[in-house]
């Protein structure tokens, strides 16, 4: 934009952005539609500048610099600089070591144009200058079409080194093939391209290491070329003396969210690692997604060393932009989940396996398997990692081992006998026992609370599981419902709602459509469904499944049986969630009794319906009554399970909360600090029920005062989940609520103001009633009201506080003392003793807004 | 040098630093630096940014304040001082890249990180002239504040002390600075 802006119209639209850059978001928004009515042109002008002004990411004067400025300056304008007999015309790139520019030939012996890298001047020291004559010794053997060539080369008079490259005019490999919207097999048709050129630079002992979409070109013609051979190794390197190993000084040159797991460890690098960035590209290229990338570097390093990839075909249908990505791969999501699925899944896995020798030997063996996936022939990547997988499982879980091969028999035996004809009824039921109990196995194996997270295999097998049941089990749809539901359950055990739910929801529909359903059977997939619901933040619907879950499990299997109490534990919980606490408590009371009863104390289904009951008493208030289910809950499970099983670490967190809200600072600390850490042990792999602990860690930081370590640590627990879960997940709500009361006790109005609407929003899709946790929510907007000295205003949300919290609350609960003191704007009277959670609240946020 | 800077701080003193005569006089005193500056800009990216860039201008200072006894240079002063010097550097760049200007489509050639789609960098540098220009004439402060912060690299706690702001005020002015620019650089 050229045109000067007019002094009147500049400050007429400032004094607009300024007043919005004030308000908080909803504010913000509610007043921009209020401009757009008699402001058209200033509200548009006005919602892109504000978007600016909250990007601090995308900052359009820093990319202008980078692309201009400081190449040109640091350079000092290139332009006119003579390289033998080139000259450069524009600077193309730069990077820390070198800078590249266009160039034209001098001598006017023939029009030609070369892209001339050359060192900055002043940076030649004598190792980059090796660096450059070992790049232009490689470049030297490579003659490979997809190779950008080398043209010449040499060291100007002032000792700077240059190579003049093929020119290529070009866009990167992934924009290339985003903006022509190309489908995945013409994605993979480019990438076989890209990897013969590696396989050719391999033939000559070269590995390039730093594959990735910016070094790989796609000219106008449509040919793909490589670059950057910069940091290109020779695997001989007794051919060529120059050529010395880079230190890892250089190796964090890489990028770092493409380096390979050896790269980053330092240790030496081969022709595999090339195998894993090609196969991090083809991934790239299918998914859209970079599967390691991460805000951190810390986070990514480790992502890389630690972390299996997603499941490209998971990663396809997930994140609010999975739409779009599929949008520019010609498909639906769906569409795309399901080629990739399966083979290309498995193919990707031995590409990117962090151990070298578990991925394929070569580049051409995985061209190979390619290959063969596109033709649809059995590939072998598959074959190999299921059989390492279960090679390393085996050695890991000697005493299961004998398991697994009664489990292997039996379920040859079983798809032996499926094809059979005549089999008696007898003979089927007992089949039905068998395999749902090598199913049921796997589950248990799979459970990352059992095997400390080291297993995945048992989810592969279990995918086998169900393409066989789907396969084979047409005619015995009882069977076939079980299967799904066992294999759903373990996926929700996992996290993987989204593809629990549908085969859960056929199993649902088979069982209804059922009249003779084993009794054992009827309600389980309703129950699996609240579950799933529940844990996906779906409460209402998880609410009503869940009242449907217990109605079939009582009216099957009675009251006292062990599934029945565990549908009626899930029940009270979804309850405790939805904020119908008084219900919840009933519910709870008497499945406890009933439990006591069915099941005897020592049963570990009874300690944790008493600790469930136990967290209701706590948040209503009724702190003895929390503190005896607790201390029988831990007894019990100690005595059954042992200290180190999560049931027993969950009780405890569960006594740690306790301790906190009550103000027991050292006791709360002590009990989580430990047995949160024990907690994540564990289970090993990422549960969401983590996340909710770590906000614990959070609070204690809060009551301890440091309240800045709270606020980034619940920062980042928001930020983790935000993708994982749909905004309304009670979570967001939790976390908003948290960070309001430390943004109060800093005096921050508006980041307290926006929290609060936050929170509102959540607990209110989570219970549109009113949740109990929105007394809260009025707490803090009335301590709002407090700082702006709006007396009629306290006193009409604190009412409002009152009236709401005493539906749900216990006369003796904290919050009431809370509402009192804000109320009376006034700290003084409390007591020396240590406050509780919501005391300390209010006096925090009182006293920052008398400073 | 150290005659030169004296005479310089000599100057400054007696003629202000809002007004300091001619710039382009300025320029070579400090112009080694400022190309420090510009390529530790340029690498911030590359190597995440364990050198700040404000510590350059800091030595400078240092240097220029050390040599001049005679007549102190207060580091506000200074920082502000260079900042409007690299204002003009833009500005001369800008003119000197539109005299010759030349085309040529999108290109990626990529050395390590620094992203680099060199479009036309000489219409943009035109384009960031006339902004910094336009800001300048509308709001001086802001056009300080923008220099400071892009050009020189100073982070908010920083700029909030040279202002004499809180840090919030800092923040809200960082974030009113980045809605003007990306009115009026973007098309």
């Amino acid at each position: 934009m050229s045109v000067r802006l007019g002094s009147a119209e500049f400050h007429a639209l400032d004094a607009l952005l300024q007043h919005a850059l004030d308000l908080d978001t909803d504010a913000r928004a509610r007043w921009l539609q209020s401009i757009e009515k008699d402001q058209p042109h200033r509200a548009a002008r006005l919602r892109g500048m504000l978007s600016a002004a909250e990007d601090e990411q995308s900052d359009c004067l820093e990319r202008m610099l980078d692309e201009s400025l400081w190449a040109a300056l640091a350079g000092d304008s290139a332009s006119g600089q003579r390289f033998g007999s080139w000259r450069a015309i524009a600077t193309l790139a730069h990077g820390g070591m070198a800078q590249v520019l266009l160039a034209e030939r001098a001598d006017g012996a023939f029009v030609a144009r070369a892209a001339i890298k050359c060192l900055w001047p002043g940076l030649a020291s004598p190792a980059l200058v090796a660096r450059f004559e070992q790049e232009r010794q490689i470049l030297a053997r490579l003659d490979d079409a997809r190779i950008a060539r080398l043209l010449d080369g040499g060291v100007r008079d002032d000792g700077v080194p240059w190579l003049a490259l093929e020119y290529v005019d070009g866009t990167s490999i992934d924009v290339h093939c985003d903006t022509l919207r190309l489908d995945v097999d013409a994605r993979i048709a480019l990438w076989f391209d890209v990897a013969a050129a590696v396989a050719t630079a391999h033939r000559h002992l070269v590995v390039h290491r730093d594959l990735k979409p910016s070094n790989i070109l796609v000219s106008r013609e449509g040919a793909v070329k490589l670059l950057d051979f910069g940091i290109a190794k020779l695997l001989d390197p007794g051919d060529f003396p120059h050529a010395s190993p880079p230190t890892l000084q250089e190796g964090r040159a890489l990028t770092r969210c493409y380096a390979s797991p050896e790269q980053l460890r330092g240790e030496s690098v081969t022709t595999s690692s090339d195998v894993y960035q090609l196969g991090l590209l083809l991934y790239e290229l299918a998914t859209g997604v970079q599967p390691f990338r991460s805000g951190t570097a810390v986070m990514q390093e480790k992502n890389i060393l630690e972390m299996e990839p997603p499941l490209a075909s998971q990663v396809v249908a997930a994140g609010a932009d999975a739409d779009q990505r599929a949008h520019t791969r010609a498909a639906t999501s769906a569409r795309l989940a399901r080629r990739l699925r399966g083979d290309l899944d498995a193919i990707l896995a031995t590409s990117l396996a962090k151990p070298v020798q578990a991925r394929y030997v070569s580049v051409d063996a995985l061209c190979a398997d390619l290959v063969r996936w596109r033709r649809s022939e059995p590939i072998h990547a598959r074959r190999s990692s299921t059989l390492r997988r279960v090679g390393k499982w085996l050695r890991r879980n000697a005493l299961a081992a004998a398991t697994v091969c009664i489990v292997v028999a039996i379920s040859t035996a079983y798809a032996v006998n499926t094809r059979l004809q005549s089999i008696a009824v007898a003979e089927q039921a007992e089949r039905s026992r068998v395999v749902g109990e090598y199913l049921g196995s796997w589950m248990q194996q799979a459970d990352p609370g059992r095997t400390a997270g080291r297993d995945l295999t048992a989810g592969e097998m279990l995918e086998d599981g169900l393409e066989r049941a789907r396969r084979d089990l047409h005619d015995q749809p009882g069977l076939q419902a079980e299967i799904f539901s066992t294999v759903s359950e373990l996926r929700i055990t996992r996290g993987e709602y989204a593809l629990a739910e549908p085969v859960l929801r056929e199993a649902d529909a088979i069982y209804r459509s059922l009249e003779d359903v084993k009794p054992d059977q009827r309600g389980r997939s309703a129950q699996g469904l609240a579950l799933l619901l529940h844990l996906s933040g779906r409460y209402a619907e998880a609410e009503r499944m869940s009242f449907d879950a217990v109605g079939q499990r009582t009216s099957a299997l009675g009251g006292l049986a062990h599934a029945t109490l565990f549908t009626r534990q899930q029940l009270g919980d979804v309850l405790h969630t939805r904020g119908r606490y008084r219900q919840s408590i009933d519910t709870l009371e008497r499945a406890l009794a009933d439990a006591r009863e069915g099941l005897g104390t020592a049963d570990s289904l009874t300690a944790n319906i008493a600790r469930n009951l136990g967290d209701l008493y706590r948040d209503v208030g009724r702190k003895d009554d929390a503190m005896a289910q607790y201390s029988y809950a831990i007894d019990a499970l100690r005595a059954s399970h042992g200290e180190q099983h999560k049931y027993t670490v969950i009780a405890e967190i569960a006594l740690g909360r306790l301790k906190l809200e009550n103000g027991d600072i050292k006791e709360a600390a002590a009990i989580l600090e430990s047995a949160v850490p024990r907690y994540a042990r564990i289970m090993h792999v990422h549960v969401s029920a983590l996340t909710y602990f770590d906000r614990h860690l959070a609070q204690v930081d809060e009551m301890r005062g440091n309240l800045d370590a709270a606020e980034q640590r619940l920062g980042r627990l928001a930020d983790s989940i935000a993708h994982e879960f749909r905004p309304e997940h009670l979570l967001f709500g939790y976390f908003a609520l948290d960070r309001a009361f430390i943004a109060l006790a800093r005096d921050d109005m508006s980041a307290a103001s926006g929290f609060l609407d936050t929170a509102a929003r959540t607990f209110d899709w989570v219970q549109p009633d009113g949740h109990p946790r929105h007394a809260e929510i009025l707490l803090g907007r009335a301590l709002i009201a407090h700082a702006r000295a709006d007396p009629a205003e306290v006193t009409r949300l604190l009412d409002q506080a009152k009236v709401l919290a005493s539906r749900e609350l216990d006369p003796a609960h904290d919050l009431f003392e809370a509402l009192a003191l804000a109320r009376s704007g006034d700290c003084a009277g409390v007591g020396p003793a240590a406050p509780s959670m919501p005391v300390l609240r209010v006096c925090r946020a009182l006293q920052a807004s008398q400073r | 040098m150290n005659d030169e800077v004296g005479d310089l701080a000599e100057r400054l003193a007696r003629e202000g630093y809002g007004e300091a005569g001619s710039l382009r006089e300025l320029l070579p005193l400090v112009y080694s630096d400022l190309k420090r500056i510009a390529h530790f800009q340029l690498l911030r990216h590359v190597r995440g940014s364990t050198m700040s860039t404000t510590v350059l201008v800091h030595e400078t200072w240092a240097r220029l304040a050390g040599a001049s006894a005679r007549a102190p240079i207060e580091r506000e002063h200074f920082v502000s001082l260079c900042a409007r010097v690299m204002r003009q550097v833009v500005i001369d760049h800008a003119r000197a890249s539109s005299a010759e200007k030349r085309g040529g489509g999108a290109v990626h050639v990529e050395l390590q990180d620094a992203a680099a789609t060199a479009e036309a960098p000489a219409h943009s540098l035109v384009v960031l002239a006339e902004a910094l220009e336009s800001l300048q004439d509308a709001d001086p402060r802001l056009a300080r504040l923008v220099e400071q912060h892009w050009l020189i690299g100073l982070e908010v706690e920083e700029l909030a002390e040279i202002h004499h702001f809180s840090l919030r005020t800092a923040q809200r002015e960082l974030k009113r600075a980045r809605a003007w620019l990306a009115e009026l650089l973007l098309p």
